[in-house]
Order: C-alpha cells, then sequence, then structure tokens
C-alpha cells in the first residue's frame, strides 16, 4: 500500500458500501426465485463481489480478496445453475457479505481477521467445481508481491514490490494501461510485435497481461477484443505517453496521485471502461456447456459498474462521510454560484460608484439568490427512506427464521426523502420496531392457527407525507399489546404504584411499555426482550423531534406510528377566511385555489348521496364547507364560490371559503394542551394586526369530514390519535435564533411574530434602540443588553423577535436563521443558569441557551411592570401543584400556562399572600377543598384543560361554602362576549392577562379582610 | 497451410506464414477439430511464423483455455526472439511453456 494514496483506500471503501447496500435485497429476491434465476440481477451481485475483490487485491487487502473470491465462486455457479440458491446457500452469502462489510469497515484490521470457517463452507459448497484459473488467482500472493487483478478477469498483474520500487526510484511514473490489442493496436505499418517494442522504448514495462480468460475457447466465437494490461513505468506524463504510444490518454491510468492525479480512486472501473468494447453490438456466443465464464458475461461484468449499481442505489447505512448528490441538483447549485458571483459584481461596482440604486438592487437580488441557494443545499440532503427500509427485508427474515415464523414484510413509501441525518437518527428505532413486531407481535404459527389466522404473519412498513410532515407507520397483525398485562408487568417490575395505575385508559397502559426497564415477553428472548428497548426509541424519535403513537387491539394486531413534525418555524401560508375568522393552510397543502361563479355553481358542483363533490377537468374532487366542518354555521351565504382545493398527500380535496386572502410566511405556534386534541388544527400563528389565526391541518379536517381515503379508511382501523402528553413527557417549544454566532432561544409561547428587518430599520433615540412598528415605536433591545452571549451581526441576516408584555411589544434583534423546536429532554436550570439565561437545554447534541427575555424586559423597562419582579422566569421547572410559601394558602392560582402560573403566582406572593398554584380547573377544585378554610380568593385563567375557568366558578358558585368567595379571571380573550360569560358564570373581575398593576390592585380591592 | 502430425501423446500444429486475422480463423478451426477429436495434448510449433498479430495471440490463448479446461495441454515451441518476447511481455508465457527456436 506503499504508494496508494488514502484517498485511493477511501474511493475503494465508499464505492465497496455502495455495493453492498443493495445486495441483502437483491439475494433475498434471489433465493425467492430458487431455480428460475435472473440472470441480471445474480450478475449484479456478482459484479459486486467481483469489484470488492479487485480493489482489495489492488490495495493488498487479502482477506477481503480471499473472501469475495469464495462468494464469487459460488455466484459464479449459481449463475450458470450449477448451483440452487437455497436457503441454505444465500444464508452463507448474506454471511459472507456480512464479513465482507466488517472487513470493509475496518479495512486496516482486515488481513487479521479470521475468516477460515466461513472460507471453508463457501470451498466446501462450491467443491471441486472451481474452474482451473480461478484457483490460480486464488494463489496468496508472496510476500512482497504487489497483485492487480484485472477487472473483468480472473488474471492478475504481479509484480515484486522491489521492481516497482526500482522503478520508480528514478522518478518515473507508474501506469496501468488497459487496452484492447485488436481494437486499439492494429495499425498500417505497426506490428504487434513494433507495438511491444514501442512500450519497451516509452519506459519500463514491469508486467504485462491478456486478459485469457476473456479470449473464451477454440469452440466459441472469436472474441472481438482481446483485452491487454500493461504495467510500466515511464518519467512521460499519461498525455505524453498516450501520444508517443499512439492510443487514447483514457486507457492510461497513472497509479500515482501525487503526480497526476488520479481520475478514478478504484482503478477498476476505470480499466474497466477503457476496455472499450463494442459492446452493444457484440452479440453473446450461443449457449455453451462448461463451467467457464462466458465472455459475453464477463463483458457485462466490465460494462460501467459506477453508473449501473449507482442508480437508485441510495447510500448504505453506515456512517458516510460522502454523499452522492443528482448531477441535475449540482448543476443548479453552479447556477446560483455564477448568480452569486455576478451580483458581487454588480455589488461592488456599485459600491465603487457610490450607486445608491445599483446596492439596493445588487442587496435584492443577493438575497434571492443566498435564498435559493439555502433551500437548494437543503435539498441535497434529502434522501430516500427507502435507504433504511431496505435493510429489514433481511432482518425481518433472519428473524422470522430464528423464531420459527412465518412473517411477510410489505413495504411502502421508499421514496419518501428525508434530511440524512434525521434517516440515520431513524435507523435504530426502527429497527427496534421491526424487532419488536416480529418478536413480541406476530404469534408462532401454531398460537395463530389457534386465532383462527392465517399461519403467515404480515408486518407493514409504511412510509408517507401529511401536511408537511413524514409519518411512519410499523404495523403488524400480531397479538397486540394486552393493557392489563401491561400494567401487570410495570407492577411486577415496580415501575408504577397500584395508585397510579388505576386512572390510566387503555392507551396509557400501552404507552408503559416505553418506560426504561420495561419487558413483556414472558421469556426475554434474545432478540428483543432485554428491557431496554422502547424508552431507547422514544428518547431517539424525541432526539428529532419526533412524536411516538401506539395503537393496539388485542388479537389483531398493533401499529407504530412516528409523527416527525414539521421542522421549520416559519413557513408559508395562505390565510382564508371563514364565517369571519381567518385561517392559515400551509401552502405545502395548497394545490390551488378556484372561484366558482354563482352561475356555474349548479353545473360544477353536484350531490353524490350526502357529499358534494366538484368536477375539475374530468376528476371529480370531494369539497367540504369550512364553516361546517369546523362546526362554526350551517351554510354559506349565497353567490361565488371560493375553494381552495387541498391535498393530504394522499388525496385533494376542496374546501369552501368566503375569501382568499395572501399567502404569508407565519411563525408556527403549537395548540394549547387543552385543544391539542382537535386534529382539525396543526397549531396557531398570531397575524400582523395582533389576532390568532389557527392553521388547519388538511388531513385531520379530511378525517373528521368523513372524506379519507381508502387507504386513510384502512388506517383507521388502527385510529391515530394525538398521543397523551402526559404519557409522552411534556416537550416544550422553544424558538432557536442566533445572536451572532451563539445559538440561543426563548420560550416560544411568549413570542407574538418574527419580522424581518434590515439593520437601518432600528434607530437609536434618546440612547435607545428602537424601531417602527406598525405605525409605532417599539423599543428593541439584543441580547448583549442582558448576557454576554454571542454578539448580534449587523452584517447578516436580521430579524427582530416580538414579544408583549403587560399590553406592550418589544422586540428583541437577532440574527438568522429562526427555528422552533420541541425540546422533549428536561431542560436544565442549574448549570448554566446566569444573569439573562434561565436555562439551557440539549438540542441534537449542542447546547442552547434559554433567554431570560421576561427578566430582560423588566430590568429595561421597569416603568412598564410598576414594581419590579422579582427573579425570573422557572417556566421550565417540572410543573405540579405547589405551595409557594409556608402557611396556610390563602390565594387559589389555577391557570394551564407553566409561564403565566409562575409569574401570577410571584406577582401575588410579593404581595404577601401564600398562593396554591394549580395547572388546571380540576385539580383547583380539588386544593379549594382542601384548603377550604383558609382561602380567601380565587384567581383563575379562562382556557384550561379538563374544568376552564368559566366551570371553575360555575362550581365555585353553586357550592354554598364558598358562595361569597371572590374569583377574579386572567385571560387574553378580551372581548365583550366573553366578559358576558364570566358575568353569567359568577365571575367577580375579569382581567386582561399579565397587566401586574391591575391584578395587584384587584386583589387588594376583593380580598377579604375578614373570613367569610 | 498447416502441417498437423503426431509425437507420441502429442499432436504438432506447425502453422507456416503470418499468422494474422483470415489465417487465425482457419488455424482456430483446426485446432478445435484436434481437440474434439480427442486430442489433449497440442503443441504448437511457430517456426515457420514470421508475424503474429493480437488475431493469432486469440488463437492461442483460445488453445490454451480450451485445453486447460480439458485437462490437458498445450505448449509452444520454436518461438523467434521477436515472437517469444511477444509472448512473454503479453504474459501467455506464464500460462503456456514456450522454447525459442535454435
Amino acid at each position: 500500500m506503499d504508494i496508494l494514496d488514502d484517498e485511493i483506500i477511501l474511493g475503494y471503501i465508499e464505492e465497496s458500501r455502495e455495493h453492498l447496500a443493495d445486495i441483502e435485497t437483491d439475494l433475498l429476491t434471489i433465493e425467492e426465485q430458487g431455480a428460475e434465476i435472473n440472470r441480471d440481477l445474480v450478475n449484479k451481485v456478482f459484479r459486486a463481489a467481483h469489484t470488492i475483490k479487485g480493489g482489495a487485491g489492488f490495495l493488498n487487502l487479502t482477506t477481503i480478496k480471499e473472501l469475495s473470491h469464495g462468494v464469487e465462486n459460488i455466484l459464479d455457479m449459481i449463475r450458470n445453475r450449477a448451483l440452487v440458491p437455497s436457503r441454505e446457500v444465500v444464508t452463507l452469502l448474506l454471511l459472507s457479505f456480512d464479513k465482507l462489510r466488517d472487513m470493509i469497515n475496518n479495512y486496516r484490521e482486515s488481513n487479521n481477521c479470521d475468516i477460515g470457517a466461513i472460507a471453508a463452507e463457501l470451498a466446501a459448497l462450491a467443491g471441486g467445481a472451481a474452474p482451473p484459473e480461478q484457483q490460480e488467482v486464488r494463489e496468496q500472493p508472496e510476500q512482497g508481491e504487489l497483485v492487480i487483478p484485472l477487472p473483468a478477469s480472473d488474471i492478475a498483474i504481479r509484480v515484486p514490490r522491489s521492481d516497482l520500487e526500482r522503478a520508480t526510484s528514478g522518478g518515473g511514473i507508474p501506469y496501468l494501461l488497459a487496452l484492447d490489442l485488436m481494437g486499439d493496436v492494429p495499425r498500417p505499418g505497426v506490428s504487434l510485435t513494433d507495438f511491444i517494442g514501442m512500450l519497451d522504448h516509452c519506459g519500463a514495462v514491469l508486467d504485462g497481461q491478456v486478459a485469457l480468460d476473456l479470449t473464451g475457447g477454440l469452440d466459441e466465437e472469436p472474441a472481438e477484443l482481446l483485452p491487454f494490461f500493461v504495467l510500466m513505468v515511464s518519467s512521460l506524463n499519461s498525455q505524453e505517453l498516450a501520444a508517443a504510444l499512439n492510443i487514447s490518454p483514457d486507457k492510461i491510468i497513472p497509479l500515482d496521485e501525487s503526480v497526476s492525479p488520479v481520475a478514478e480512486p478504484n482503478p477498476t472501473p476505470a480499466g474497466s471502461s477503457c476496455i472499450d468494447p463494442p459492446e452493444q453490438e457484440f452479440t453473446p456466443p450461443p449457449a455453451r456447456t462448461g463451467s467457464l465464464s462466458p465472455v459475453a458475461d464477463h463483458l457485462r461484468q466490465s460494462t460501467p459498474p459506477v453508473a449501473a449499481d449507482h442508480q437508485g442505489g441510495g447510500g448504505s447505512l453506515l456512517p458516510e462521510s460522502t454523499l452522492r448528490i443528482n448531477v441535475s441538483l449540482l448543476d443548479v447549485l453552479m447556477n446560483l454560484a455564477g448568480e452569486l458571483v455576478l451580483s458581487r459584481n454588480q455589488l461592488l461596482q456599485a459600491i465603487l460608484r457610490g450607486d445608491q440604486g445599483g446596492l439596493k438592487a445588487a442587496g435584492h437580488r443577493i438575497n434571492s439568490v443566498t435564498s435559493e441557494l439555502q433551500e437548494t443545499i437543503m435539498l441535497t440532503r434529502m434522501q430516500p427512506i427507502g435507504t433504511i427500509f431496505n435493510k429489514f427485508t433481511r432482518v425481518v427474515r433472519d428473524l422470522s427464521r430464528e423464531l420459527g415464523k412465518e412473517i411477510n414484510l410489505v413495504i411502502s413509501g421508499k421514496e419518501v426523502e428525508l434530511d440524512k441525518t434525521i434517516i440515520e437518527g431513524l435507523s435504530d428505532p426502527l429497527t427496534h420496531l421491526v424487532r419488536n413486531a416480529v418478536d413480541h407481535g406476530i404469534e408462532n404459527p401454531a398460537e395463530r392457527h389457534r386465532s383462527g389466522k392465517s399461519a403467515g404473519g404480515t408486518v407493514r412498513l409504511h412510509a408517507y407525507h401529511e401536511a408537511g410532515q413524514v409519518i411512519i407507520e410499523i404495523s403488524d397483525d400480531g397479538r397486540g399489546i394486552d393493557p392489563e398485562k401491561v400494567v401487570r408487568s410495570a407492577l411486577g417490575k415496580g415501575l408504577i404504584t397500584p395508585e397510579q395505575a388505576r386512572p390510566l385508559s387503555d392507551k396509557d397502559k400501552r404507552f408503559l411499555i416505553m418506560m426504561p426497564g420495561f419487558s413483556t415477553a414472558d421469556q426475554v428472548t434474545d432478540i428483543s426482550g432485554r428491557g431496554v428497548g422502547m424508552d431507547v426509541v422514544k428518547t431517539n424519535i424525541e432526539k428529532l423531534n419526533g412524536l411516538m403513537d401506539i395503537e393496539s387491539e388485542i388479537g389483531r394486531g398493533s401499529l407504530f406510528q412516528i409523527k416527525l413534525p414539521l421542522t421549520l418555524a416559519i413557513i408559508p401560508c395562505l390565510f382564508v377566511e371563514s364565517s369571519g375568522r381567518r385561517y392559515a393552510i400551509p401552502q405545502v397543502s395548497v394545490v390551488e385555489t378556484i372561484r366558482i361563479g354563482e352561475a356555474q355553481i349548479a353545473d360544477r358542483i353536484q350531490r353524490v348521496g350526502d357529499a358534494e363533490v366538484l368536477l375539475l377537468r374530468g376528476e371529480i374532487i370531494p369539497i367540504i364547507h369550512l364553516n361546517e366542518a369546523l362546526g362554526i354555521s350551517a351554510a354559506d351565504a349565497a353567490g361565488d364560490l371560493n375553494l381552495v382545493i387541498v391535498t393530504n398527500g394522499v388525496m385533494q380535496y376542496g374546501m369552501v371559503v368566503q375569501q382568499l386572502h395572501d399567502s404569508e410566511e407565519i411563525v408556527v405556534k403549537p395548540l394549547g394542551r387543552h385543544v391539542r386534541h382537535l386534529k382539525e388544527y396543526a397549531g396557531a400563528t398570531i397575524m400582523g394586526d395582533g389576532q390568532v389565526a389557527l392553521i388547519l391541518d388538511a388531513s385531520g379536517l379530511a378525517h373528521s369530514s368523513g372524506i379519507a381515503t381508502i387507504s386513510g379508511a384502512a388506517r383507521s382501523e388502527l385510529k391515530y390519535q394525538e398521543p397523551q402528553r402526559e404519557a409522552v413527557g411534556e416537550s416544550r417549544a422553544l424558538l432557536t435564533f442566533y445572536n451572532g454566532s451563539q445559538q440561543l432561544s426563548v420560550p416560544l409561547e411568549l413570542v407574538e411574530r418574527v419580522e424581518k428587518i434590515s439593520a437601518q430599520a432600528i434607530e437609536y433615540v434618546g440612547g435607545r434602540r428602537v424601531m417602527q412598528y406598525h405605525g409605532q415605536v417599539m423599543p428593541v433591545m439584543e441580547v448583549g443588553d442582558i448576557t454576554s452571549a454571542g454578539i448580534l451581526d449587523e452584517e447578516r441576516d436580521l430579524v427582530v423577535i416580538v414579544f408583549a408584555f403587560a399590553g406592550r411589544e418589544f422586540g428583541l434583534a437577532a440574527n438568522t436563521p429562526v427555528d422552533s423546536l420541541e425540546c422533549g429532554s428536561a431542560v436544565d436550570g442549574e448549570t448554566l443558569r446566569q444573569e439573562g439565561i434561565v436555562g439551557s437545554v440539549i438540542v441534537s447534541g449542542q447546547t442552547v441557551l434559554i433567554v431570560d427575555i421576561v427578566a430582560a424586559v423588566t430590568s429595561w423597562h421597569p416603568e412598564w411592570f410598576a414594581t419590579e419582579i422579582q427573579g425570573s422566569v422557572d417556566t421550565y421547572l417540572p410543573p405540579t401543584v405547589r405551595l409557594r410559601t409556608g402557611g396556610a394558602p390563602n390565594i387559589l392560582l389555577a391557570e394551564d400556562s407553566d409561564f403565566f402560573r409562575d409569574q401570577v403566582s410571584r406577582i401575588i406572593e410579593e404581595q404577601g399572600y401564600s398562593v396554591v398554584a394549580c395547572p388546571d380547573g380540576a385539580l383547583a377544585w380539588e386544593a379549594l377543598n382542601e384548603h377550604e378554610e383558609s382561602i380567601r380568593l380565587v384567581v383563575s385563567d379562562i382556557e384550561m384543560p379538563n374544568l376552564d375557568g368559566l366551570g371553575l366558578t360555575r362550581k365555585i358558585r353553586g357550592d354554598s361554602r364558598f358562595r361569597g368567595l371572590p374569583v377574579i379571571t386572567l385571560s387574553s380573550l378580551a372581548g365583550e362576549e366573553n366578559m358576558a360569560q364570566g358575568d353569567e358564570a359568577g365571575v367577580t373581575r375579569y382581567l386582561v392577562k399579565l397587566d401586574r398593576d391591575e391584578l395587584v390592585e384587584a386583589i387588594a380591592a376583593l380580598y377579604p379582610t375578614e373570613r367569610i | 497451410m498447416d502441417v498437423v502430425s503426431t509425437v507420441g501423446e502429442g499432436t504438432v500444429v506447425s502453422p507456416d506464414g503470418d499468422l494474422n486475422e483470415v489465417t487465425a480463423a482457419s488455424l482456430r478451426r483446426e485446432l478445435n477439430r484436434l481437440v474434439a477429436g480427442g486430442c489433449r495434448e497440442i503443441v504448437m510449433d511457430l517456426a515457420r511464423i514470421r508475424e503474429m498479430d493480437a488475431f493469432g495471440l486469440g488463437v492461442l490463448c483460445a488453445a490454451r483455455t480450451t485445453l486447460n479446461r480439458e485437462k490437458g495441454s498445450f505448449s509452444v515451441i520454436n518461438a523467434s526472439p521477436e515472437l517469444e518476447t511477444l509472448l512473454r511481455r503479453t504474459g501467455l508465457s506464464r500460462h503456456v511453456s514456450i522454447s525459442t527456436a535454435e
């Protein structure tokens, strides 16, 4: 390996991995076909083994070479129908390829690998049938001998290393010449002997070989080419050598990278392409007997293996440092790079000339080119999920065999693309889930027979897009998960107490399998029941910002669904209006918008049974009325119909809305816990005018309107519901941004909007930064004002993150990219806590600091709050019903938002009261009963899960003990209608959230001085 | 014209003239006929051969392949120094025993 550069080895490894990537699937197909082999497929696998062997010989990886040679022999026998690819044969081949993969991944140690057993098995299988030529090559190279196996041939060039060193010591370059003596050499006046003489003139010929085995025997049609390989050292460069020999330069492969770059790191593909056979014209010889590889096959193997094998091959499962990219994508990138250069020139000229207009134009151009560049680069990371799905064929085959089960694996949606990092992260959890399905899910044939099922079980792997998310489902038709059994097991292991188990729903009980240390198999098997499964799966999925759901029916099967959520916080949406309310539809779901004139309605819209359908370009599309679907009002007003055609990835349907508005980029905010179960909505956003708009979920709406497709109906057998958050673990949404190079975050629930701004938009007035925003002056600060985490880079794209407190808005200037994330993992409120920082969270291995925005505002604009608020937000500490200060509590607080609960508690405690704070109305009611004696005032939010503020108030009013208890409600809903409802329920005072002064004043005024 | 004679167990084939695209075909047929007739030991006498091109070389390769497959033997005798160089440079000498003309 002395003369070989690292790049050659890496090229070989990369290529070998690609060859290995699809082999399992191919081998399993070969096994299925049995004696009726598909020659092309066998050839493909043969070629893979052959190429691996070729490179290994070249790189002196003798063990790899030996094993791949053994494999090649078997494949050759299969190809020649001398051996039927039975289950045993394929198993041996699979094991051999596994071993090869291991050795290639660890090539440095590969020569020390023990392949004795497997090689012996291969040899035993091959028996004495191996052709003599191949046996020759099986000789081990002698110590100090360089062996270059020739492409498409079992012949190798062998040169003592010392000869090569001697020849190259004078500064010569080693070359491998790949020639066709019949095609390249015959020229008038130059005989073959003359040509050989010319070789000697041009340098030192170390070895030459005709590909003897490619010429065929006497009884075959004479081959139309005679491949001839020469290893020589010459002081000429490859161009000069080509000219001197009068051959094409692409027939010459320099072996020394330092002098002249190697076009192809592995000489095998280059060499084979150099043979240059008139492949299409070459008719394979007629059927023959004997075990020798026919020429035609060799030719086929030798035709560009790179191109042939890599199409649709995807990446491999192994960690990779390189990525295969579609050339057209690369072209787009090149064009964009060109555009960028042009824009730069434009910019430089404008700067030189001091031309303001030109500067602006160049700025715009750079802006658009940069955005496009960013998007395109993101695309290069997209990989089909098939790369990990494919490996499960093997996993399921091996497992089912080991367990004596019959299992049919059905894979669909291989083409769904995901970011490369997500794909890599998914591999382990999916493997676990598939193994679980095979091991625990599917029953053994006898058990299946008893329950009246077919002996063979089915495991399905399905990936699809839905509402801009990727959903992966692993389902089986096995025994299902028995919630009672799960609970018994959890109790037996002491994971939960009987008290905890009692209130759990079946679904909650099933989720217990994701607790650390859980295993349901009666017998812990080697395969999946090691008690370390599902919690790891869950953690891994959460790391990818994904959600997991389990559906199961005893005796019918289980469905594990992984939902990878919208990764970007900012998505383009189309705004529509219905019944006076505005809704956002993610642009990814929108296909087109249509207006149908009143006169045309009767023609275009028809009724089929109960459903309305639209005739659109000959297609029938179901339609729904948005206001009906959301249960707002019964009928649309007469007049023109505005329709949005949306898709849920599977089907299209029309949505009748009152008005169509603009498309805008919006910040997605997750819905509160109490409305999260509404599957019609994907989230919410705050519009420019401060109003909240709900984001519609196209597939959720389709489901709730009953127009889901057949595939949807099939899925609904195991109906999907948003997982119970308590069971999955509380996750929190953060908006991440950059301050210079430092990534920071703020709680997403505090963010009103994010706006792109230019640095000039921020003005300095009276020593403070402000910007004009919606006709008002809004104070703007940056993170540097409160803590030393990064420095804002004003040269980069700026955004202002708008927050609202106490009825006022203020902005935080930040650098892009802005993104949102759900952090499932616990927030660390200790380690990195400092002034201006509440804590940190680890996201994809990186620590992201959470900025204490409330403390920042209060220290910056204390006048907004009459007196300074003590401390800062403990938003991220675990929500509990807690007693804030010693002594019996005298104020009951019900508030579901951790953030507001904390804030309001503080405000009240500052006034000297003792607070009991509860996350919902039901718990508040319990707390009230518990502290019946001491509580004298109730402060409650309106919107809460389980029991809302108005419900709580009604309960209080309905109980004689609390009739006189003052109830203050806090809400962000300040409409008159809401107030009227509050009055009706018996609310004493109705306040708008987080107006501290008003709250303090109201408590002071209403707090009874004596016990009622 | 090719001359074929039998010496002991082996058959000596002595082609005449240049071994090129035209003559290679007839030599191939001749050799094939011998093998089909059960001959397993062929000696190629190159004494009367002056030039050999890729087609001629191809026939020698094919003969070696066939006899190797049939567990027979194939050797070359009386090669001129030029032809000997050619057979050596093309690696055929590694698979076929070659002796030069005196």
